[in-house]
C-alpha cells in the first residue's frame, strides 16, 4: 500500500517506452528511492551530473543550489558517498532540480531517516513546491504527506482508491481504516 | 649499466603501449560488463590502416587519421552488433566478441594477405637519438614514448577534467540515474566503446612497425592484455596503469639478466651441466606476465586495484 500526494502537473502525459533519457528531457525528474548518488565524487561534481545542458543551465546555478542548502555547502567539495542519509537525499534532490524539471518526482524520500531529518527534507519539498515546480511525492509515512501535500491519492493493489484534499482525507477514517492502518 | 638504462626505457614503453590497449579494455568492462576478446583485433587493425594510409600519403596522416577509423568501426561494431546482442545477456556478448576476433582476422588476411606487410618506421624518425656506453637507442622509441605519454595526459584530462569525463565514470557506474537526469547513456556507452578501440588502433599504428604487423599481431597481443587488466583489477584505470608498467618493465628486465638458474641457485648444488641449471633467466621473459596472472588470482583475486573480485 503507498501513499500518493501530488500538486497540479500542467504538461502533457510523457509517453511511455521512451527512453529514460528522452523522458528527463520532456521535463519529468525522477528522484529514486535508492539516492543513487555517484558516491566517488564531489557534492559539486554531483549537481554538474544534474545538468541537462551546459550552454542552456536551469533556474539554479551550483552556487545558487548550494547557497539554499548551507549543509550542502560545507561539504561541496567533499565525496558525496561520505554524506549522512539526509545530506543524500537532499543532493539527490537539488541534483534533479539542476536539470529544471517541470515535474519531479520523488520516492520514499524519508526511507531510513531520523524523525528530525524528516522534518527537514519535508520542509525542503514544500519549498521546491513553492517554485513553481510540481512535485509527486510517494510516500507510506502519511505525516510529512498530509503536511505538504495540496492533493492525496490512496493507492491499493495498484489502484487509486482515494482521491482528494488533505482536510478532506482527514474526515475519511473509513479510508484510512480499509487503507492505511494495519 | 646500458642494460639497466635501456631495459628501464624499454620496458615503460612496453608498459604505456600495454596501457593504451588495456585502458580501453578495462572501460569497456566496467560498461558491458564482460571483456572483450575482440580488442586486440582494433590494435590489428590500427596497425593495417597505418600501413595501407601511409602507403597512400605519409606517416603523420596516418598516426591521426587511423585511430579516428579503428574509433568509427569500434563505434558501428557497438552501435548495430553489441547492442542488440546485449539484450540476450553477458554470454551472447562474449560469444560475439570471440566470433568479431575471428572475423577481423580472416577479412584482414582477405584484404591485406597471411603473411606480415611492410610497415615500417618513417623515415624522419629512423635515426639513433642517443648513445650510452656505445649502444644507441632509436628515436622511434623515444617517439613512442612522446605519443603515449601524450595519450595518457590526454585521457586523464578527458575523464578527470571535463564534464564529458565526469558524465562517462558515473554512466559506467550508475547508467539508470545518469539516464533519469536526460543524459544519452546508449550514445555515451558507443562513444566509450569508440574511444577505446580508438586507444587501441593508435597502439597498433605506433607499435605495428617495430613489432611486425601480420594478421597474428592480434593473436599474440590478446592474452597479454587480459593479464594486465585481471592483474590490475578489473575495471580499474589505476590499476590497468601499474599492471602495464609492472609487466613492461618485468618482461624488459627478465630479457636483459644474462643469468642462468645455474648462476642463481648454484648454492643449492645446480650447476650447468644440469638440464634446469641451463634455463636461462631471459627465457623467462614471455612467462613472466602469466606467472603474475596465476599468482595474482590465487592471493589477491580482485587485483592491484580493482573494487570487485572475478
Amino acid at each position: 500500500m503507498r501513499f500518493w500526494a501530488a500538486t497540479a502537473w500542467g504538461g502533457p502525459p510523457p509517453p511511455s517506452g521512451l527512453e529514460s533519457h528522452k523522458i528527463a528531457r520532456l521535463g519529468l525528474g525522477y528522484v529514486p528511492e535508492s539516492r543513487d548518488i555517484f558516491p566517488t565524487m564531489t557534492v559539486r561534481q554531483n549537481l554538474v551530473l544534474g545538468v541537462k545542458d551546459m550552454k542552456n543551465p536551469g533556474k539554479y546555478s551550483i552556487d545558487q543550489m548550494l547557497d539554499m542548502f548551507p549543509n550542502l555547502r560545507a561539504r561541496a567539495d567533499n565525496q558525496a558517498g561520505v554524506l549522512s542519509g539526509g545530506e543524500k537525499q537532499m543532493l539527490t534532490m537539488c541534483r534533479t532540480l539542476m536539470g529544471d524539471p517541470d515535474l519531479i518526482i520523488i520516492d520514499e524520500p524519508t526511507e531510513g531517516l531520523a524523525p528530525k531529518i524528516v522534518q527537514q527534507i519535508g520542509d525542503m519539498i514544500a519549498e521546491i513546491a513553492k517554485t513553481g515546480v510540481a512535485i509527486l511525492l510517494i510516500e507510506q509515512k502519511l505525516s510529512i504527506a498530509l503536511r505538504i501535500a495540496h492533493r492525496v491519492y490512496v493507492m491499493g493493489h495498484g489502484e487509486i482508491v482515494y482521491g482528494g484534499t488533505p482536510e478532506d482525507f482527514r474526515t475519511r477514517d473509513d479510508v484510512r481504516a480499509e487503507w492505511l492502518e494495519v | 649499466m646500458e642494460t639497466i638504462v635501456f631495459a628501464l626505457l624499454n620496458g615503460v614503453i612496453y608498459g604505456l603501449l600495454l596501457f593504451m590497449l588495456s585502458s580501453g579494455l578495462t572501460l569497456i568492462f566496467s560498461m558491458m560488463g564482460v571483456l572483450n576478446f575482440a580488442h586486440a583485433s582494433f590494435y590489428m587493425l590500427g596497425a593495417y590502416f597505418a600501413y595501407t594510409i601511409m602507403g597512400a600519403t605519409s606517416f603523420w596522416i596516418a598516426l591521426f587519421l587511423a585511430p579516428v577509423l579503428v574509433g568509427l568501426v569500434g563505434a558501428v561494431v557497438e552501435r548495430y552488433g553489441l547492442r542488440r546482442v546485449h539484450a540476450n545477456g553477458h554470454v551472447a556478448e562474449l560469444l560475439f566478441t570471440f566470433g568479431l576476433a575471428y572475423l577481423i582476422e580472416e577479412i584482414v588476411k582477405i584484404i591485406w594477405g597471411k603473411t606480415s606487410v611492410d610497415y615500417r618506421i618513417p623515415d624522419l624518425l629512423n635515426f639513433p637519438a642517443f648513445t650510452v656506453y656505445g649502444a644507441s637507442f632509436p628515436a622511434y622509441r623515444m617517439f613512442m614514448l612522446f605519443v603515449a605519454i601524450s595519450m595518457l595526459v590526454g585521457l586523464w584530462l578527458l575523464l578527470k577534467k571535463t564534464r564529458a569525463g565526469l558524465i562517462i565514470q558515473a554512466a559506467l557506474s550508475h547508467p539508470n540515474m545518469v539516464g533519469h537526469l536526460g543524459h544519452n547513456v546508449p550514445l555515451i556507452f558507443m562513444t566509450v566503446f569508440g574511444i577505446g578501440c580508438a586507444l587501441a588502433g593508435l597502439a597498433g599504428v605506433i607499435a605495428g612497425n617495430i613489432f611486425v604487423t601480420d594478421p597474428a599481431m592480434a593473436i599474440q597481443m590478446g592474452p597479454i592484455v587480459f593479464v594486465v587488466v585481471v592483474v590490475g583489477g578489473i575495471g580499474s584505470l589505476e590499476g590497468a596503469f601499474l599492471a602495464s608498467l609492472l609487466i613492461g618493465l618485468l618482461q624488459n628486465f627478465a630479457v636483459g639478466i644474462n643469468a642462468s638458474f645455474a648462476d642463481i641457485f648454484g648454492f643449492l648444488g645446480l650447476t650447468e651441466a644440469m638440464e634446469v641449471g641451463q634455463i636461462n633467466i631471459s627465457s623467462l621473459g614471455p612467462m613472466l606476465p602469466f606467472l603474475l596472472l596465476v599468482l595474482i588470482l590465487i592471493f589477491r583475486p580482485r587485483g592491484l586495484m580493482g573494487e570487485k573480485e572475478l
